[in-house]
């Protein structure tokens, strides 16, 4: 928009320069320069006032202007990227122009889908979220650097490991199906945000095995210019069926200097574990099995050699916390060049990041390279083309399988629940009768889990672009982009027997996923201003196909263990699959923006999608939007000149979500084998086929509808500014993977059915409280309030009477989302999905503390079994004297009322100390962790201090913790009060610290700045777990707990960039 | 403006032709599964899968039911328990609760065999394959869907229908049909498929037996199976699991309504007229599966499971086995062996480590006491093991039963069994020292996977069939159906008598002679019981203990099983004895694995009226809307202990 104002500027000037030809004239010439007294070519030097006399500077930033000369003229210089600047010509004919960087002018034109616009024609609900250098060097993927800097936008980390996935969270969930993420665009190509390929099938503490990695790690936060996020639908709508959970768009750098800049910075970070357990030492362990009595006594030969007089001890003590963490030393590189020769832009950036998690063995190495580059072939044509390339090799050791979370699964785990002490025994014979004695509880620990796990993934990814831009007539361009993200992932995991209850062999696997997202816009793109009518009007398709691909090959029973990976060769067992998929989205797009008199913005789109998921008539859908601004402080009658913007602004959209895996309308078949002892069949099985799926033809999308009222106001020269939004979500037509009856031969089916509402408020305010001298302190933040509504479940659904509260039982419509644990533990589902109730509702028992000493009527078990004094008092809700499934109510919400974050910023000349604040409110987590580290019935594990120490005895009455030996089964299974927190939080994320330095007169150095950043220094929650930003499975069907989480850290970074 | 968009449309609808199309590759579409012979084969296979799968062998239904059936215990860790208490609760009701995971895995593995059947049978007609080789597979996919309606009508009394796949949503809500139509619908199938499945030699033409395909004959078998259990039920009408009073509420009619079942009977037909009819039926079917079909009885009881030689996989007495073998791709295939036998036993190969899945299937001691005291049972001797027996003169009773004690390679230690050679004493009456099941030691069994496979149904059984049917229809004592019944056990005992090794004299246990039941105050019955525990012997740890204990009714189930089991446990003998203060009523002490606290059998004929079905499945009752919470409780379900 800029580049084709400044071509407007300059032909309209020669033009009329032409017409007063015949005056008497005088010549001024100059220089101009940038505030490092380099010469600004490009710069349009004008007569102000007079567009008649205009001239660009060239190549060494010299003009030369002949002019009429009269009484207080004025010569101004403006240029891209710097302030205007004007000064009285007062017969010089020499007149040497500085100009200063123009921040503000920069962040004038916001991207938008499919284009840019100014940033005052906004009609939707956009956020702009700043870049700031300290946010970008303290995170290794840009969503993370969302948490608390955008109103309206939920991040959530999955767990606090180095390269853990965030679930990104835009106005709320509105989908069952799992995919609430937004839709990432980088310089205009979607990229997808998928983690990774499954492995180990095989075996029951391997089944599924699957770490969620972060998948954005390709893109370099350092190599961001900005990011804006789209929020309601009349700003998605132009993302139809993908634009439902809200879009972030990313513009990369570009170079604004022709001649190169080259930033280079460094940073160390070093991280160390921000809480520790208390859990037993060997001595407090004894002493708790001893308590035990005869079971426990029985297990203490395996502590002492003679459990009677406790001699000859065969272990030594271990605090496997300490075994396992450590203080972890990251560093992070990056060096860029950029410039702007002779019509041609680049960009270019190197990064490389070595970070290291706390825990052993974990970490990553991320390389990520990118070129940019722009070339104005001739003044019609442009062409540019941005390439990412990046290697990412990453080290996870968190276990096999998060959801059967045992010791033999995670090494996090095995921390906690490994018995206080290590064997000294060298032969290997003693450990496995170890393992068997002690009843098939494995005893191996947290060092196995260091030395006999293995688990890499190297991924890399691949994300060109190419644009053409063409500019057909004065009014009309043309634009397309076709571009592509490539990512080829190889894992490989392998897992020894020596840390697996039930394996008879180890087990290795590799796998290979291949992913591909074709996209190409063809867009016409429209501008014309009549007077006081502004029209600007895009319109285009696009294309764009998804296919991926995964081999996975994985051997079991292998005997050999000490080879690791190198022994798959030698497993007698062996398997190979191999999927692939694709899927196609066709669509046109129109957007209109009609602007009058700057005051009155109106904006509407339509996109018409055609998806290759969906059949017949439900193949296509078209998704419109229409929104309108005013903006009020342009009208003439407005008269407060302390007020700079005053604009309403109100949208509606309708917007699609099509996230379901491709073949979902038509029937498909998978293939089996059948064993077979047929002489002659050397495979001994025979190939079966079998339907996979209940095909539902009459797919179709999810629809998203929006309302936004928004207002912008600034005041005093933007030194306050505020944002506010209202916004009402309704999604409908819900693809669900509905639960059905089994008795049809499938457990579910895909079906579009029941709605849910999102309302919510958010306030972003900027001010700067206190600017004077060299002072300056800036203050800002914003908040988020989103209430969620399970509108309607849908046709047919499942009905009962559930106890909404402890005194209200009625007739709801329900179900129940997935199971959090697998075993003993939290067996069960935690979420509930109750119509005219948030989503994702924790549901289980209530307890009233502990059964106490002669405490007569308490309600038995479901088994029968009495509930003795030291036992779990559970509340018998129904009152029928028995503690059943009928007995359980709402007990948690994990949704928060309300997230926030807030910055601080004090600069005195060149030091600057800012902070930054994010928090969430009135959120419940589940803390599985808890349920399994205070598990006093099984004496196989280790447990609190807590647990042990504050148990309830006779003499002890305690009501948190029960009694050693009255915990039961049901205790750990079911899903109960006791292990629901609340999740709230402040977080002191950032304190920085950092110099800035400019040397104007070095001809090498340009500029640094050195800066000491601390993140999480400061928290404060109620959370007992290790971190409360928590959600160890990052979907809505099992939403908030904290199970097996990667322990948080504290860290602190020391930074340096110099700009040369 | 207006052409622009003109253009745009153009380009997207010429985009629609073909890009928006779905084109599966590593999935199969409807139009490849059923273009050959060999996809029709393969989508045979497919079902033959979802018996071996959910409902069979890995163990939902055996899990479910074999603790229920009060003749085989369940012995795992408690960690693969979801409620440890619930179970025991469950098996000593000998019913399993709604909720139970196990009972809903069989439930849903039935009907997965018939989705994948009608969805076969439903594409058919389409495929472009021979019209006779249609037919054959056409035979045997409703072979296999009356087998997985056979067994859900059983467990579940009234269960939902289909013959066509389900298609949408509302179809997939389909209510619970009166058990009797179902059984109509089973005999049709039978029917159908002894008309049109392969003979036994173009079975094995095609399918090369010994892959454990069944013939035509199987599907007459099955039907003097079917019938058998019709008879059953009915004779014991009264104290069955239906009420005549919620049928007449629910159908409209008091009494089963066999007529689309049987010929010859009508709506109005007695039950005693239908429980003859249904014996006839099943005896003219076992007789024609004997004197026409093409099966064999195997010369040595013990070659049934010795899973060595390549014949043994094809013995002509195998009528349908779900097999299993270690390459078949599937980890721990064999749960058979897994779940059966004892930690690394001697006599298996490259048992390395441990496995902490093994004997959840145990025989109870129970049955061990009244085998030996059935054939010839040799009483302990030592001080340990005084006053019960410690083994017994049947051949078949070693084959089956692993008891006494265990050589564990992998420790090299010698484990003690039940009856106690030498007590160990100071240690906890376990379930380590059970017995286990040892029909399915399989010396390739490497504690993961192996090759013993399961017998659904041998030929064996055909002739207990026919005895049980006989028995049935004789009226008095020593009559010609009477005279048959003893001549077709004797078939099984002759054979398991002289199974034993070459040149040894014959294992040496009674007769059964004709005189042999007639000093029993009812002869008639005690000739029914008498093949009832027959069945067990010959068939123990096969998968029919539940059925066999569930079909003759509460008052049966209460005389025959409950009441001497529980009476059993508490003998002096079989008491535990170093526990030397207990309580008074205090009974842990003679099911101590199953937990403190339990309660005892349940015994009152009433109660147990509620135990004969399974509660239906609570998944299915949340997920099924056409089946309200009244609709599925079963007729006769008392309180939960």
């Amino acid at each position: 928009m800029k580049q084709i104002a400044r071509i407007l500027i300059i032909v309209c000037a020669l033009l009329a320069s032409s017409a007063i030809w015949a005056q008497q004239k005088v010549t001024v010439k100059g220089k101009v320069l940038d505030s490092a007294g380099l010469p600004v070519p490009g710069a349009v030097v004008m007569l102000e006032g007079n567009v008649s006399a205009a001239s660009m500077t060239d190549e060494k930033g010299q003009y030369s202007l002949q002019i009429v000369p009269s009484e207080g003229q004025k010569l101004s210089v403006s240029c891209i990227g710097y302030k205007t600047v004007s000064e009285e010509i007062n017969g010089r004919s020499t007149i040497d122009f500085v100009l200063s960087d123009d921040v503000e002018e920069l962040e004038e034109s916001v991207v938008v889908g499919y284009g840019s616009m100014r940033r005052s024609d906004l009609t939707g609900s956009v956020t702009s979220v700043k870049m700031t250098d300290d946010a970008v060097n303290s995170n290794a993927t840009f969503d993370k650097l969302l948490q608390g800097r955008a109103a309206g936008v939920q991040v959530v980390s999955n767990s606090a490991a180095p390269d853990a996935g965030v679930s990104v969270l835009i106005r709320g969930a509105s989908s069952y199906n799992g995919s609430n993420e937004p839709l990432y665009v980088v310089d205009g190509v979607i990229i997808s945000s998928d983690s990774n390929a499954s492995l180990f099938t095989q075996g029951q503490d391997n089944a599924n095995s699957n770490e969620s990695t972060n998948g954005l790690m390709g893109i370099n936060p350092q190599d961001i210019a900005s990011i804006e996020i789209l929020k309601d639908a009349s700003a998605t709508a132009i993302y139809g069926s993908q634009g439902a959970n809200g879009v972030v768009l990313i513009t990369t750098k570009t170079a604004n200097r022709d001649r190169p800049v080259i930033n280079l910075s460094s940073s160390v970070t070093v991280s160390w574990r921000a809480k520790k357990f208390s859990m037993l030492d060997l001595d407090e362990y004894v002493e708790y099995l001893e308590g035990r009595g005869p079971n426990g006594v029985s297990m203490l030969k395996f502590v002492y050699k003679d459990p009677t007089t406790h001699t000859e001890l065969l272990v030594e003590p271990m605090d496997w916390q300490d075994y396992v963490e450590r203080t972890a030393v990251s560093q992070n590189h990056y060096v860029s060049i950029a410039g702007r020769p002779k019509n041609t832009s680049y960009m270019a950036s190197f990064g490389y990041t070595d970070s290291e998690g706390i825990i052993k063995s974990t970490g990553f190495d991320n390389y990520v390279l990118r070129l940019n580059l722009d070339k104005q072939v001739t003044p019609e044509l442009k062409i540019s083309t941005k390439t990412n390339f990046s290697y990412l090799d990453s080290r996870l050791t968190q276990g096999a399988n998060a959801s059967r979370l045992t010791a033999a699964t995670s090494l996090i785990r095995s921390m906690f629940s490994t018995k206080p002490y290590k064997s000294l025994r060298e032969d290997e014979m003693d450990e496995l009768d170890d393992v068997t004695a002690t009843g098939g509880v494995f005893i191996s620990g947290p060092d196995r889990w260091l030395s006999d796990f293995e688990n890499r993934k190297q991924e890399v990814r691949f994300t060109p672009s190419i644009s053409v831009e063409y500019k057909i007539m004065k009014y009309l361009t043309f634009r397309s982009t076709t571009g592509a993200d490539y990512r080829s992932s190889d894992q490989y995991k392998w897992k020894s027997s020596r840390i697996n209850t039930t394996a008879e062999g180890s087990i290795g696997a590799v796998a290979r996923s291949r992913y591909i997202y074709w996209n190409s816009n063809n867009t016409f793109n429209f501008f014309r201003k009549i007077g006081n009518h502004r029209i600007n009007a895009t319109a285009g398709i696009t294309f764009s196909s998804n296919g991926g691909s995964t081999e996975t090959v994985e051997g079991w029973n292998i005997q050999q263990y000490k080879l690791k990976m190198d022994a798959l060769n030698s497993a007698p067992n062996a398997a190979y699959r191999y999927y692939e998929y694709e899927s196609h989205l066709a669509s046109a797009l129109m957007r209109v923006i009609y602007n009058y008199h700057d005051r009155y913005v109106l904006t509407s789109t339509y996109r018409l999608d055609g998806s290759s998921k969906f059949q017949g008539k439900n193949k296509w859908a078209s998704f419109p939007s229409f929104a309108f601004a005013w903006r009020a402080n342009q009208e003439e009658w407005f008269h407060v000149p302390e007020i700079s913007m005053l604009k309403l602004r109100l949208g509606w959209g309708r917007v699609g979500n099509q996230a379901i895996s491709s073949y979902q309308t038509m029937s498909t078949y998978d293939f089996t084998t059948w064993p077979s002892h047929e002489i002659g069949n050397d495979a001994h099985y025979s190939v079966g086929m079998y339907p996979s799926n209940l095909a539902n033809p009459n797919l179709k999308w999810e629809t998203t509808e929006q309302t936004n009222l928004g207002l912008d106001f600034a005041m005093w020269n933007g030194r306050f500014t505020l944002t506010v939004d209202l916004y009402n979500k309704n999604t409908f037509d819900l693809l669900q993977n509905k639960n059905i009856p089994v008795s049809s031969g499938y457990e579910r089916m895909w079906m579009n059915m029941g709605s849910i509402r999102n309302r919510g408020l958010e306030i972003t305010l900027d001010t700067t409280p206190l600017k004077f001298g060299g002072f300056e302190w800036q203050l800002g933040g914003n908040i988020t309030f989103n209430q969620n509504r399970i509108i309607q479940i849908g046709e047919g659904s499942e009905g009962g009477e559930l106890f909404l509260t402890p005194e209200n039982r009625q007739f709801v419509n329900y179900f129940y989302g997935d199971k959090i644990g697998y075993g003993s533990y939290c067996n069960a589902p935690l979420n509930i999905f109750i119509e005219g109730q948030p989503m994702s509702l924790f549901y289980g028992y209530k307890t009233a503390g502990i059964v106490q000493m002669g405490e007569e009527g308490v309600p038995v078990s479901a088994g029968g079994a009495m509930r003795e004094p030291g036992s779990v008092q559970y509340i018998d809700l129904d009152g029928n004297g028995y503690i059943d499934d009928n007995d359980r109510t709402i007990i948690g919400d994990p949704n928060p009322d309300f997230t926030f974050g807030f910055n601080t910023a004090l600069t005195w000349r060149n030091l600057t100390l800012s902070a930054n604040f994010v928090g969430s409110w009135g959120n419940d987590i589940y803390n599985v962790n808890e349920v399994m580290n205070t598990d006093v019935a099984n004496m196989n594990v280790n447990i609190t201090h807590d647990a042990y120490y504050n148990a309830w005895t006779p003499e002890n009455m305690s009501q948190k913790y029960p009694a050693i030996g009255k915990y039961e089964g049901f205790d750990i299974k079911v899903m109960s009060d006791r292990f629901v927190e609340d999740g709230s939080y402040i977080r002191l994320a950032n304190l920085t610290l950092s110099y800035d330095l400019v040397f104007k007169k070095s001809k090498s150095i340009k500029g640094l700045n050195v800066g000491v950043t601390g993140s999480n220094l400061w928290l404060w929650t109620r959370y007992s777990g290790f971190d409360p930003d928590v959600n160890s499975y990052g979907s809505a069907w099992r939403k908030g707990a904290d199970m097996g989480s990667y322990p948080s850290a504290r860290s602190v970074m020391c930074n340096v960039k110099f700009t040369f | 403006m207006k052409k622009i968009f003109a253009f745009i449309f153009a380009c997207s609808l010429l985009a629609s032709c073909d890009f928006l199309e779905e084109k599966p590759t590593t999935t199969l579409s409807d139009d490849v599964a059923y273009g050959t012979e060999g996809t029709l084969e393969a989508q045979i296979y497919g079902i033959l899968t979802a018996f071996n799968g959910d409902s069979m062998i890995t163990g939902n239904m055996n899990e479910c039911l074999m603790d229920c059936s009060g003749l085989i215990q369940w012995g795992a860790n408690d960690g693969f328990l979801t409620d440890a208490q619930e179970r025991w609760t469950c098996s000593f009701a000998f019913t399993q609760y709604s909720q139970h995971p196990y009972n809903y895995g069989a439930y849903r593995g039935f009907y997965s065999v018939i989705n994948r059947a009608n969805r076969l049978i439903d594409r058919l007609p389409s495929s472009p394959v021979d019209e006779g080789f249609k037919k054959e597979i056409e035979g045997e996919a409703r072979f296999y869907r009356a087998l997985a309606y056979y067994y859900l009508v059983r467990g579940w009394g009234d269960v939902p229908l289909r013959t066509k796949p389900v298609t949408d949503y509302e179809e997939a809500n389909a209510p619970r049909i009166a058990f009797w139509e179902v059984y109509a619908q089973i005999v049709d199938d039978m029917k159908f498929a002894f008309e049109n499945m392969r003979d036994y030699a173009r079975t094995l033409e095609v399918a090369s037996q010994p892959a454990g395909r069944p013939c035509k004959w199987a599907a007459k078998a099955m039907l003097s199976q079917i019938y058998l259990t019709i008879g059953t039920l009915t004779a014991h009408a009264d104290d069955n699991f239906w009420d005549p009073a919620k049928r007449t509420a629910r159908y409209g009619v008091a009494n089963p309504d066999f007529s689309k079942s049987l010929e010859g009977i009508t709506s109005g037909s007695s039950m005693k007229e239908v429980s003859r009819k249904a014996f006839t039926e099943a005896l003219a079917c076992a007789e024609d599966v004997i004197q026409k079909g093409p099966y064999k009885l195997a010369d040595d009881y013990r070659q049934l499971f010795r899973w060595t030689e390549p014949e043994d996989w094809a013995l002509p007495e195998r009528i349908m086995v779900l097999t299993n073998s270690p390459e078949s791709g599937v980890s721990a295939a064999n749960y058979t062996a897994l779940r059966s036998l004892p930690r690394c036993p001697e006599g298996t190969a490259n048992v390395s480590s441990s496995n902490s899945n093994y004997g959840r299937w145990r025989p109870v001691r129970f049955v061990f006491q009244k085998w030996c005291e059935t054939y010839g049972g040799i009483p302990g001797e030592a001080q340990t093991n005084q006053g019960i027996f410690v083994r017994c003169q049947d051949p078949r009773f070693d084959v089956t039963i692993w008891h006494t004690g265990y050589y564990r390679q992998d420790t090299g230690t010698w484990e003690d069994l039940y009856p106690y050679p030498t007590r160990v004493y100071n240690r906890i009456f376990n379930k380590d020292m059970e017995p286990f099941f040892r029909k399915y030691l399989d010396p390739s069994y490497d504690g993961n996977s192996g090759r013993a496979d399961f017998y659904l149904m041998r030929y064996a059984e055909i002739y207990l069939i026919a005895a049980e049917a006989a028995a049935n229809l004789s009226s008095s004592p020593g009559d010609a159906q009477w005279q048959k019944a003893l001549d077709y056990v004797e078939v099984i005992h002759a054979r398991a008598r002289h199974s034993v090794d070459e040149g040894q004299p014959e294992a040496e246990y009674p007769k059964w002679e004709a005189d042999r039941f007639l000093d029993q105050p009812d002869p008639g019955q005690a000739l029914i019981d008498g093949i009832f525990w027959e069945r067990i012997f010959e068939l123990y740890s096969e998968g029919h203990e539940y059925w066999d204990t569930h079909r003759m009714g509460a008052g049966w189930l209460a005389e025959t099983i409950a009441a001497p089991l529980d009476a059993f446990l508490l003998l002096p003998e079989q008491q535990y004895d170093n526990i030397s203060a207990l309580a008074p009523g205090d009974r842990s002490y003679c099911r101590a694995h199953y937990g403190s606290n339990t309660p005892p059998f349940r015994t009152n004929p009433e109660d147990l009226r509620g135990s004969l079905i399974l509660e239906f499945p609570e998944m299915e009752v949340t997920n099924n809307h056409a089946i309200t919470t009244e609709d599925a409780v079963n007729d006769f379900l008392t309180v939960r202990p």
